[in-house]
């Protein structure tokens, strides 16, 4: 009985012996191992592209592979379906790839080194911007259609190599060319519109472009589709650092972000663009013959253009103390060594003049004083850059009155003055009071806008 | 010698199928030589079709849920109170110990016991009435587990008695591509006597862990064939299966009884501890690393006008040769650092239950002929409802937010979640059941009366222990506790003429409490309580048998009426107006039933005998009274009412079949047994009118009227949908030797021998509640969001080889 039991007891131990494999805790053991192909510069598969006519969709047949970094990432909403890959020696081209895929950044991280097998895939070349997926036709028209995520990772290939990652060193905005389409750039001190500042970065689930501008004023645009994580971010005053996809459409220059990290504030690297005397009032007129033709000439003696973003002419009329009227310049860059005409109506300008003015303020505005006026060009932090006559002082009969005349700054003046210089200019009005000129002057033969000599 | 051999290959011909269809019920345990003589001779071969032949396309009996059985382990009642179902696994593995049971079809009480619509099933493992001695078992099969063996022993003194069972069984891969299983179990068991007292104590432990499946749609069997199981991907060169149930169950039972000429009396005490976990993959803001998700399948590709011919084509070669996850890009995807989610978490639903369960039973013949049982009994059980962390998956912490709402699941703690942290939701329950039976019996001549009454008071409690970011005033804490009564009477009479006309007449009224499952809209989450009606049944079966040397007749006409019903169901709903996970909840559902099951056995000769089963089904809805809507985005809505309470078309419910039950079922067998103990049968079986599930807000006013008035008056109703007609060759064998002191038996079968493989069960997708998506997915060769079906298995094989000593 007892011997039985012990038996009973050992078989029913052995009998319940198992395994089982919970994996709980372990990494997958997979080697890297890059494909061992050989990879081709990406001017080949430019030249492809270019022995047919532009825009046209081209199925490469030939085992072609590039080699690559991953530039773009969807991790905060940017990049739907799209992955960027950009070259890795000096001069940059890269490549949009249209893709099924969703959270591609899980798989293809920003900076992730790829190879791309282009037999099977479709291109196409249009405006410098190399888009790539695969051929299909829709409503009898050829088009580029994404690609399955499972495609892609056969012709997208994760390299196993951990080199640096890239780092774009801050371009020029002029020195952009078509080659930089779908690449990762870097620009600095830029600044947003002044109008759109607290604005926030992009509209919710819409599409939206915010005006970036240089020292320069050169412009960039930046798209936002807004689903992106960060579009509610409220746009700053200060310059920025901005880094991003760019490409060009309709001959402007477009930034996409990877993420709001690419987006940093700086120090304003342009110190001297808002106090620059440089841009200054040229000639100010008010025709006896004909009230319409009346205008406002500035102009720019520097040697670079000179953005007037937040910019204004402001008119103080009379004696009054606060300003009566402000005309915007903002949207308005002014050349080197240019003028810039601003008529008091752009039809009538046209008419008596025969050219056409730079811009237009009708109204009350500084550009249709009648002689006895005070007027003030400020830029966009107040700071006054040039004044003609005395705020708070009505102009009749005294040193700054040009009605029915004309005040023109004498040729040799180079940059503007915060306060009133009756020897810089040479005025001509009707009362002839303070050294001024008593003398008419009919347009157009009296007024010389759009013209300055030096 | 003959008839045990007979029996005992019997009991394995019908006992392999329990282990292998968790969703069918255990019909199976019978053993032919320790039932009621009445009862052998009323339905062998119906029962046996059923449990056995029909199993293979989860044939319900009467369409009875596994919720209208009542099972009886050592004289208590051992259901779960949480669903109010019962927990076969507790014992699962250990057939040699429940080979002593009776089972009792139909509403018929058997002894204290007062049944519900379905059997009963009465497990007794007191050693003294088990069978003396040992069994070694070692089987082989391709269903779910590939090897088993078992061991049992048994001991009887005049005093005492002593029994041991263990079992394990084990599969590196069942039917199903990387379906893994474990199971081990044991059972110990001591009774000994004192006068007429007799104390038993009982211990069962079983630990099982095995992949589980789900309906997959008729796109994906197509595509990936009848063994594809979608919840794999290899992993260090080895298949890793994400969804795994394990559980662990312990039970222990102390019973004490006295027993007198004419009077019985009996207390039990149960305790029970089981820890039921389901793992799974969880995903937050990443795709779905499923193969099967609608998007990664043709028939979503096919919908999208802008996707490439070639993209499509290549796709589907790709994922033809390997639809599996892929675990290196779930890690990879974990890799990447990532601001306030997880992108992939392998997790476990766990459910941990306590439970007490003690009884008194008292029996008492008033005279010889007349005698009565008292019954009483309370359970209590504690469950613990929780998401845990299995594997992060290579990412430092799991961030416990709900991805569609950006809310905290556990507001109080907001911090990272580590490994084997409690995540997604945590609440307790206690639930608490009272209940007692009286049943008066009594015999005259042939004839056989009996009465029973039963009353039953359930109460529930649910205890929040996170307070959810979605449900801030009513997730955290105890709410208030709800009792629910019901009572339920049942009575009888039986005639039999000569030992071989037997009549069996039947009737039970009463009422079923709906469990705390189907009361609360989502226990895990939130304490909303739906406060449903109990559901009344009103039935009647009227039994017939025929008994001779040569001829055996069982009949069962039966009508059950129920009302108050509920179905629920919780999917992404895609309404003009939202789209969530949505529970819907059909109420005031009345439900009418009826059929014939009939069972014949032909003796052509000594040898060959020639069987019949068939049964007749007629189930549909009288009416259901409205539909009710619940999500986390209707609650935000202003007008969520606009989704409470929408009618049904009229005609659109009424006479509508019952799914999920074939209204025809037919077997014909043929057996041999030859005397040398050589036993061998085969059985073709038809299963036909089976319809699926159909989804309810189809046919409610709301969006039917706007199919209406889009199809204009062509469009009745929407007709059920049947799965094609099932047919399907069994067959097996088996012979015993007697070898010194024991016998060596050998069974085997084969299921489904021409692998004919069809759906046995399925359901249509509710997803679209929009009449247009609806319409255009409709049209579709291959719909999008098309029914789902389960599959039969292929031809698969059972081997067994036992010897006892």
């Amino acid at each position: 009985m007892k011997l039985k039991c012990v038996y009973a007891l050992l078989g029913a131990g052995i009998l319940l012996t198992g395994c089982w494999h919970d994996y709980v805790g372990i990494v997958p053991d997979e080697e890297c191992e890059d494909a061992l192909v050989e990879t081709q510069s990406w001017n080949d598969l430019v030249k492809i592209l270019e022995i047919y006519p532009e825009g046209q969709i081209i199925q490469i047949e030939d085992d072609i592979w590039l080699e690559g970094v991953v530039i773009s990432s969807d991790k905060e909403g940017a990049n739907y379906q799209q992955i960027l890959i950009q070259n890795i020696d000096n001069a940059p081209r890269g490549i949009l790839l249209k893709t099924e895929m969703t959270n591609s950044h899980f798989y293809y991280p920003f900076q992730q080194r790829v190879f791309l097998n282009l037999k099977g895939l479709s291109f196409q070349l249009k405006q410098g911007m190399i888009t790539a997926g695969l051929y299909h036709i829709l409503y009898d028209n050829p088009i580029l259609a994404k690609i399955p995520s499972v495609v892609l990772k056969e012709h997208l290939i994760r390299s196993c190599a951990l080199s640096e990652p890239i780092e774009p060193t801050p371009i020029k905005l002029e020195t952009l060319s078509e080659t930089h389409n779908y690449t990762l750039q870097r620009f600095t001190g830029l600044s947003f519109a002044s109008n759109e500042f607290g604005k926030m970065l992009g509209e919710f689930r819409e599409d939206s472009k915010r005006l970036l501008q240089d020292c320069n004023g050169n412009q960039l645009r930046l798209v936002l589709s807004g689903y992106e994580e960060y579009y509610d971010y409220l746009i700053p005053e200060s310059q920025v650092q901005i880094s991003g996809i760019i490409y060009a459409k309709n001959g402007e220059w477009n930034i996409e972000l990877n993420s709001i990290e690419d987006l940093k504030l700086i120090e304003d690297l342009c110190p001297d663009r808002n106090l620059t005397k440089s841009v200054f009032i040229s000639e100010i007129a008010d025709p006896d013959n004909n009230i319409k033709a009346r205008f406002i000439e500035l102009y720019n003696a520097d040697e670079n253009d000179i953005s007037l973003q937040g910019w204004e002419m402001q008119r103080y009329t009379n004696a009054d103390t606060m300003v009566s009227s402000r005309f915007d310049l903002s949207s308005y860059i002014i050349k080197s060594n240019s003028t810039f005409v601003i008529a008091a109506d752009s039809q009538q300008f046209e008419l008596v003049y025969g050219k056409i003015p730079d811009a237009e303020a009708k109204g009350s505005s500084a550009a249709n004083s009648n002689g006895d006026d005070n007027l003030v060009l400020v830029n966009s932090d107040g700071k006054v850059i040039d004044i003609f006559g005395r705020v708070g002082e009505d102009g009749s009969g005294t040193d700054h009155e040009f009605e029915d005349g004309r005040a023109q700054r004498k040729s040799h003046i180079k940059e503007g003055t915060d306060i009133f210089d009756f020897e810089q200019w040479e005025i001509s009005n009707d009362s002839g009071g303070n050294g001024t000129e008593l003398k008419i002057k009919n347009a157009p033969e009296d007024f010389t806008p759009g013209i300055r000599i030096n | 010698m003959k008839k045990l051999m007979f029996s005992a290959l019997i009991f394995f011909y019908v006992s392999i199928s329990a282990q292998d269809f968790a969703n069918t019920s255990w019909n199976s345990y019978l053993n032919t030589e320790e039932l009621p003589l009445a009862l052998q001779s009323r339905m062998p071969t119906f029962l046996r079709t059923a449990s056995f032949d029909w199993s293979h396309v989860w044939y319900n009996t009467r369409n009875l849920n596994k919720r209208e059985s009542q099972l009886m382990f050592n004289g208590s009642e051992v259901n779960r109170l949480l669903d109010d179902t019962h927990d076969w696994n507790m014992w699962s593995g250990l057939n040699e110990v429940l080979r002593n049971n009776t089972q009792i079809e139909g509403i018929k009480p058997y002894e204290h016991a007062i049944g519900r619509l379905g059997n009963i099933q009465a497990f007794v493992t007191n050693p003294f009435e088990l069978r003396q001695g040992n069994r070694l078992t070692v089987s082989s099969s391709n269903r779910s587990y590939r090897y088993r063996t078992q061991y049992y022993f048994n001991k009887i003194t005049l005093k005492n008695a002593f029994t041991l069972a263990t079992s394990l069984r084990g599969a590196k891969e069942g039917y199903y591509e990387a379906s893994p299983y474990l199971s081990k179990s044991i059972f110990a068991a001591y009774t000994w006597r004192k006068k007429s007292h007799q104390f038993y104590v009982g211990y069962s432990g079983v630990e099982t862990q095995r992949a589980t499946m789900n309906f997959i749609t008729k796109e994906v069997f197509d595509l990936y064939g009848p063994r594809y199981n979608p919840y794999w991907g290899v992993f260090n060169n080895s298949n890793r299966n994400t969804r795994i149930k394990h559980q662990r169950n312990n039970l222990i039972q102390l019973n004490w009884s006295y027993h007198k000429s004419n009077f019985q009396m009996n207390f039990g005490a149960d305790f029970i501890k089981s820890i039921h976990a389901k793992s799974r993959l969880s995903h937050q803001n990443a795709s779905n690393p499923l193969p099967t998700y609608y998007k990664y399948l043709p028939s979503y590709s096919l919908s999208n006008l802008n996707s490439s011919w070639v993209g499509l084509f290549k796709t589907h070669l790709i994922q033809k040769e390997n639809p599996q996850i892929n675990w290196a890009d779930l890690f990879l995807a974990n890799s990447q650092e990532q601001a306030g989610f997880t992108p992939y978490t392998f997790l476990e639903d766990v459910e941990i239950r306590l439970g007490t369960n003690v009884f008194f039973h008292l029996k008492k013949n008033l005279t010889s002929s007349l005698n009565f049982d008292l019954y009483v009994a309370q359970q209590r059980e504690n469950y613990s409802l929780f998401a845990r962390v299995k594997d992060l998956l290579g990412s430092p912490y799991y961030v416990d937010v709900d991805s569609f709402s950006q809310t905290q699941n556990n507001v109080l703690d907001s911090s990272p979640r580590k490994l084997n942290e409690r995540i997604n939701y945590n609440a307790d329950l206690n639930a608490k059941e009272r209940e007692m039976n009286f049943i008066v019996r009594k015999k005259h001549n042939n004839f056989k009366a009996y009465t029973a009454l039963n009353y039953k008071v359930n109460s529930y409690q649910r205890d929040g222990k996170f307070q959810n970011g979605r449900y801030p005033n009513n997730s955290l804490g105890a709410d208030l506790e709800k009792s629910f009564n019901a009572y339920n009477f049942k009575v009888g009479l039986e005639y039999q003429i000569e030992g071989k006309h037997y009549f069996d007449l039947n009737y039970a009224l009463g009422e079923r409490i709906k469990s705390p499952q189907e009361q609360y809209l989502n226990i895990r989450e939130n304490a909303i309580f739906l406060n449903l009606k109990n559901e009344k049944r009103n039935a009647f079966e009227f039994k017939y048998s025929f008994h001779s040397s040569s001829f055996k007749l069982n009949s069962n006409l039966y009508h059950y009426h129920l009302t108050d019903q509920n179905e629920r169901d919780r999917f992404y709903l895609e309404h003009a107006n939202f789209a969530d996970f949505t529970h819907q909840i059909v109420q005031g559902i009345r439900v009418n039933t009826k059929g014939l099951d009939l069972g014949m056995d032909f003796q052509l000769d000594t040898i060959w005998s020639l069987s019949l089963a068939c049964a007749f089904f007629r189930g549909y809805y009288l009416k259901a009274d409205y539909l009710d809507f619940y999500s986390d985005d209707l609650m935000q809505f202003e007008n969520q009412n606009d989704f409470r309470g929408l009618v049904f078309e009229s005609n659109a419910i009424r006479k509508a079949p019952l799914p999920n039950h074939p209204s025809r079922a037919l077997s014909v067998g043929l057996n041999m047994r030859t005397n040398n103990y050589l036993f061998a049968a085969a059985s073709y079986n038809f299963i036909s009118k089976y319809p699926i599930d159909f989804a309810w807000y189809h046919r409610t006013e709301q969006f039917f009227s706007k199919l209406k008035t889009m199809l204009g008056e062509q469009l009745n109703s929407l007709q059920p949908k049947y799965i094609p007609e099932n047919n399907y060759l069994n067959v097996l064998c088996g012979k015993s030797w007697r070898i010194k002191e024991g016998y060596l038996l050998l069974f085997s079968s084969i299921t489904n021998v021409l692998n004919r493989i069809q759906p046995i069960s399925g359901f249509e997708g509710s997803r679209l509640g929009n009449p247009t998506d609806y319409l255009k997915d409709q049209v579709r060769t291959t719909p999008i969001f098309g029914p789902k079906y389960w599959y039969a298995m292929g031809r698969n094989y059972f081997v067994n080889l036992s010897y006892r000593f």
